[in-house]
Formats: structure tokens, sequence, C-alpha cells
């Protein structure tokens, strides 16, 4: 079946491409659910993005009210009236009186009327249960049927717009016959979580069409409705998997064989103030180094404050932003749900087109509606990054130095494919970086503990040393490396004399297992000389029954 | 008295030759013989045949019946007769 796309990021997906072309659907919602924004998303991108010209007809608000709310938006609703979108008043006068019988014969004039006029392609009819306050009986189901008959005849692709939901008050009766009567049913809903509040829509049915089932979220911002929904995964990604990327410091380079995979998701953990900004910076500037389009998004501190930080461990962001491959921005954290972060990164995405993407810390999402929510959409961050060849960092708050390696962070270290730990190791009144890789999916990665070397020259990486099973760090392990330096031939000498000592237990062992084989061969010879013995006295036994049988004079034994 | 006062325009606006059409345009007829008190210029307007008027006069239920430059209006069949005589009387008040 033919579809008309909608324009809404994510609903055509959602929807398979549109609203069924020359059929209705119904859009039901609460208050607030952005009803009338979607359907007016639905009439203006029909005009501007596919020159079908398009009619609002609406009993709710007036042309000027509708033209004043969607002044801000970004949306040029405004200039559409009286061009390609057109907008009729059809709210009933407030001194309307019921006095018999009546129909909707006006209204399917006037649409009809307008419709033919303008060649419009698209209607939607915002809040129709506004006509049936009125209270003749027969009128809602017949004239409900009327309108969309008419809109089946007319071939226009229409958007019916209905208050209520399953949990709220509606027109009584009015659900149940557009859910049943119409072609297609968008169920809209919000839900309050805490102080904010989260939006979902579902396709209840779609004749003739297929849709992804289940709930969306979306949310609704000044460009309008935007609908969340997780890209496939192509195939092409694979393809592009070998190639490594530099994380920006050799050594850790080395230690995963190479760099960062291409279009693979690093998630880098840690208590606040173990560097992990520093690290994802570290990545965005080989990546400004090699040509590639960055993207830093921060929702704990100021972007360009990252970018002033950096600078003491020789990292300069300036020209990078300057020449527009670098993008650093910043977001409040805990105001809005984490669909919105999402939205957010999304259009960012899009505008940007990156190659790298560090999120800092993807840990504010969870300020943003509780895990749950923020699972979902870190999930989907990584669907979008995958689906789009990204390679990324999220960086993740640790709360606790117990905790960190069993945490899992929003769901996220399960489909990160590389996992990197940074702590910190409190020794001898010290307090020393550590970087760990916890997990590189397809990766021989290293896994030894590396002491992290923040300097004005760069970042780097130290090799830790082990004495009595405890790692030596900082001063420790300076000292260490030059006590190795000076203790080098004495050194040497000790493993040659622990070779010996080994070898000579070895001897010792060897010669103890053939003492015990030969012990083992006696005992074996001892067994076999008492079962021999066993057998002669059975064969006596039996002769002596015999003997006793005979004399009693007892049945012959068989 | 009542005879110097100019005609009352009425609108009444019908869809086509329904019978809810016909029952209106009967009943006004029958309320205004029975009412006397005032002389009323009656135009009926089919929403089919002349949709701009529908549209200027923003008539989306059928039958309607108006006054211009009155805000009330009247929609249904015209069957009860009491809301049009009130709708009649309360015109005559201004």
């Amino acid at each position: 079946m033919l579809t008309s796309p909608s324009g809404i990021a994510g609903l055509d997906q959602i929807l398979r491409g549109g609203f069924p072309s020359g059929r209705t659907t119904t859009v039901v919602g609460g208050p607030g659910c952005g009803k009338t924004v979607l359907a007016m998303q639905f009439l203006a991108n029909g005009w501007t993005e596919f020159g079908e010209p398009g009619l609002m007809v609406s009993f709710e608000e007036s042309p000027a009210s509708l033209a004043e709310n969607f002044a801000h938006m970004s949306i040029p609703f405004s200039d559409k009236i009286g061009s390609g979108v057109h907008l009729f008043d059809g709210r009933v006068p407030v001194d309307t009186v019921e006095a018999g019988a009546f129909d909707l014969g006006g209204l399917v004039s006037i649409l009809s009327s307008l419709v033919g006029d303008g060649g419009v392609k698209r209607v939607t009819i915002d809040a129709i249960d506004a006509l049936f306050a009125f209270s003749e009986v027969g009128f809602q189901r017949r004239e409900f049927l009327r309108v969309l008959e008419w809109l089946t005849d007319s071939h226009v692709t229409a958007l019916l717009t209905i208050k209520g939901s399953e949990d709220a008050e509606g027109v009584p009766g009015l659900l149940g016959l557009a859910e049943y009567a119409a072609d297609g049913v968008v169920q809209l809903r919000r839900r309050t979580i805490g102080e904010l509040s989260r939006r979902t829509l579902s396709v209840v049915k779609m004749r003739g069409c297929g849709f992804e089932a289940g709930e969306h979220p979306y949310v609704i911002s000044n460009e309008g409705i935007r609908a969340l929904y997780s890209p496939k995964r192509t195939t092409a990604e694979l393809g592009a998997l070998e190639v490594r990327l530099s994380s920006g410091i050799d050594r850790l380079d080395r230690m995963l064989v190479g760099g960062y995979r291409s279009g693979t998701m690093t998630l880098v953990s840690g208590l606040p103030g173990t560097a992990k900004t520093t690290l994802g910076a570290a990545f965005l500037d080989a990546g400004c180094r090699a040509g590639e389009r960055c993207l830093f998004i921060g929702f704990d501190e100021p972007a360009e404050q990252m970018i002033v930080d950096v600078r003491s461990v020789g990292i300069d962001f300036e020209g990078a932003v300057r020449s527009g491959l670098l993008r650093a921005e910043s977001f409040a954290g805990g105001n809005v749900i984490a669909d919105e972060h999402f939205v957010t990164v999304e259009s960012l995405v899009d505008a940007h087109r990156p190659s790298r993407v560090v999120i800092d810390p993807l840990t504010a999402f969870n300020k943003a509606g509780g895990p749950d929510i923020a699972g979902v959409a870190a999930e989907r961050l990584v669907a979008l990054f995958k689906s789009r060849g990204i390679s990324a960092i999220f960086t993740a708050v640790t709360e606790t130095l117990r905790g960190e390696l069993e945490a899992t962070p929003l769901r996220i270290s399960p489909i990160s494919d590389t996992w990197i730990n940074l702590s910190f190791a409190n020794r001898n009144g010290e307090r020393n970086r550590t970087l760990t890789i916890v997990k590189s999916r397809g990766t021989g990665h290293s896994n030894q503990l590396r002491e992290m070397l923040l300097s004005a020259t760069g970042i780097d990486l130290a090799d830790v040393y082990l004495a009595g099973g405890e790692v030596l760090l900082g001063t420790a392990r300076a000292q260490r490396e030059q006590q190795d330096v000076m203790e080098q031939g004495l050194a040497a000498a000790k493993l040659s004399h622990e070779f010996e000592s080994l070898d000579r237990e070895r001897e010792e062992l060897k010669l103890r297992l053939i003492e015990a084989q030969l012990g083992l061969d006696q005992i074996a010879a001892q067994r076999a000389e008492l079962s021999a013995r066993t057998n002669v006295t059975d064969r006596a036994q039996a002769r002596d029954a015999d003997l006793i049988h005979g004399l009693r004079r007892g049945d012959p034994t068989e | 008295m009542s005879a110097l006062r100019e005609a009352v325009r009425l609108l009444l606006f019908i869809a086509g030759d329904t019978p809810r059409s016909t029952v209106a345009v009967e009943n006004l007829r029958l309320a205004l013989i029975e009412y006397q008190e005032r002389k009323f210029d009656v135009e009926i307007v089919d929403v089919f045949e002349n949709a701009g008027r529908a549209i200027a006069d923003r008539v989306l239920v059928t039958p309607t019946l108006l006054a211009p430059g009155s805000s009330r209006r009247l929609v249904g069949d015209l069957s009860e007769k009491s809301q049009l005589r009130y709708f009649l009387q309360s015109l005559d008040d201004g």
C-alpha cells in the first residue's frame, strides 16, 4: 500500500513509510500528548517536503491561537497558512442551542469545497471529539461514520485527532468506534515519572500496512515531535570492524593491539577525578589529527571547561573547533527525560556527521528518569552509532571503589565492545591513577593494570611492578625501577639460583615417584598371592559339603 | 408599533433535500405564522450549493438557524418548538 510520509523523524520508520495514503488514521491521546503538533507537522511537512497541499479543521483552537502556539517552534506553520496549508476554524459557536435532529452536512460541504479548490491531499481534523459534545442520540456514531466515508471517497490522507486514552475520560463510545471504523489508530501516551513526564506512542492498528509494534518513546521540542526508533543493525558495519582507531595514547593503543576497533563502543568507567574525560578527549584529539569529524557531548560541565581543562595534558582543541572538525556541546543533565537526551544527541549527530563521539558522562541519563529508561535510551544510542558507523566512548561515573568492576552502568557494559576502568590506588601516602582493560571484544588485549600518568606533554601509561604480589605505583614504582637497574646483576644471579633450586626439587620428586611406583608393584604382588590362596580354601569347603550331603541322604543337588 | 420596526433577517442553512432539511423549513414556516409580533425575512441556504456561505458563517452542523448580527444560533430540525420560540423572542429583545 502507498504511504504518505509524515516527515516526522522516527515515526515514518515505525509506520514503515508513513500513514496509509488515501486512508484515515485516528490519533488518540490525552491532553498534552502533542496530537495537534503531530497533525500540524504532518501537514507542514506534507507541503514543504512532498508538495502536497493540506487542510486542518480545528475544532478546539482558533487559527490565530494555533499560529501563536506554533510561532515559537521552528516549524513554519504560520507561513503556510493561506499557501500550502489551509486552516479552518471549526469551533462550534458558544451560543449554539440544540433544537432537534441535525447532522454534519455543513462540515462535509465545507470539506468538499476547501479540498476541491486547493487540490488538497492531506486533511487533519483536530479534536473531532469536540463535535460530540452534542447530546443528540445517534448523532455521534452516524456522523462520525459519515465524515470517515467522505474522507475515504475523497482519496485524501487524513488524520483525526481524538482526546482520550484507555485510562482517561473521553467521549464515551467514540474511541471504540474510531478504533474499529478508522483504517489506522495511533495511540499517544504521557506518563509522569518523578517530576519528569515521558511520552510514548504505539500503533494500535494500520490496515493493510506493516508497522513496528510496541511502545516507542517520543519527545516534543521546538522542532516538533520526534519519535525514537532504533534502526536495525546493518551488515555494512561488520566490514569496518578491523580498522583500528588510535586512542590518542600510544601505550593504550599497544595494549589494545592497535587501538579501538572502528565503529565500536567503548565504556570508560571510574570514580570522579580518574581522568575519564581526559581519556575521551585524547580519543577525539587523535581523531581531529587524522582529519575526522568529532563530537563531544558533556552533561556534567560546560564543554568550554573541558577544552580548557585538557590543555593541562597537552591537548589543544582550539584549532579543531575553529576549523569545524570538533563540535563540543554541553547540556544540563537532570531536568529532562533520557529520551530527550537521546534526541539531542541524535540531532547533533545528524547535523555534524561525526565519525567519533564522546558522551561524558552517559550516567547523566540515570538522573533523567531512572535506570530503566536511561538503559533503553543508552541502547538506542549504541544502535544509532552502530548504524552510522560511529566509534564512541561513553564515560560512566562509578560511585564506589569496591563496586566498580561489578557495576554495569546503564546496561551499557554488555553492549560495549571495550570496557576500560579507571581507578585510584592509595599506597604509601600516594594516590595514583590506574587503568585496566576489563574487556575488549575480539582483541587479545593486555589484562595488566597500568599506571596512568598525566603531564603537560600528554597522557602516558607506565608498567606496574609486582612486588610480593602487590602492584607498585607512583614513587614506589619509580624506586623499584631504579632498584631494578642497580640490582640487575643480583637479580640475574638470584634467577639462576632459583632455576637451580627448582631443578633440584624436580630431581627429588622424580626419585620419590620411582619409589612410590615400586611400592605399588609390591602391593600388587602381595594381593595376587592372597587371592591364589583364597581359591584353594574354597575348593576344600565344597568337597566337605558333598560328603555331608551324602551322609544325610539329601535330595540330589542340581 | 411592531409593524413599524423593520423585518429581522434569518438564515436557515440546510444540506440538500434530506428529511431533516425539509422538516426544518416546515417547522420554521409554522413558527413564523404563529409568531406574529415581528416580521422576518428568511433566506434558506443549501450548503451543498453554496459552500462559501457555510464557510463564511462557520456552519458545520445542519440545519442551522441564525440571525446575522446575533451570536445565538439554533441547530437541528427545529422540532423543539419551545427552543425555536425562545430564539425568536430573544431576537426581538435585541
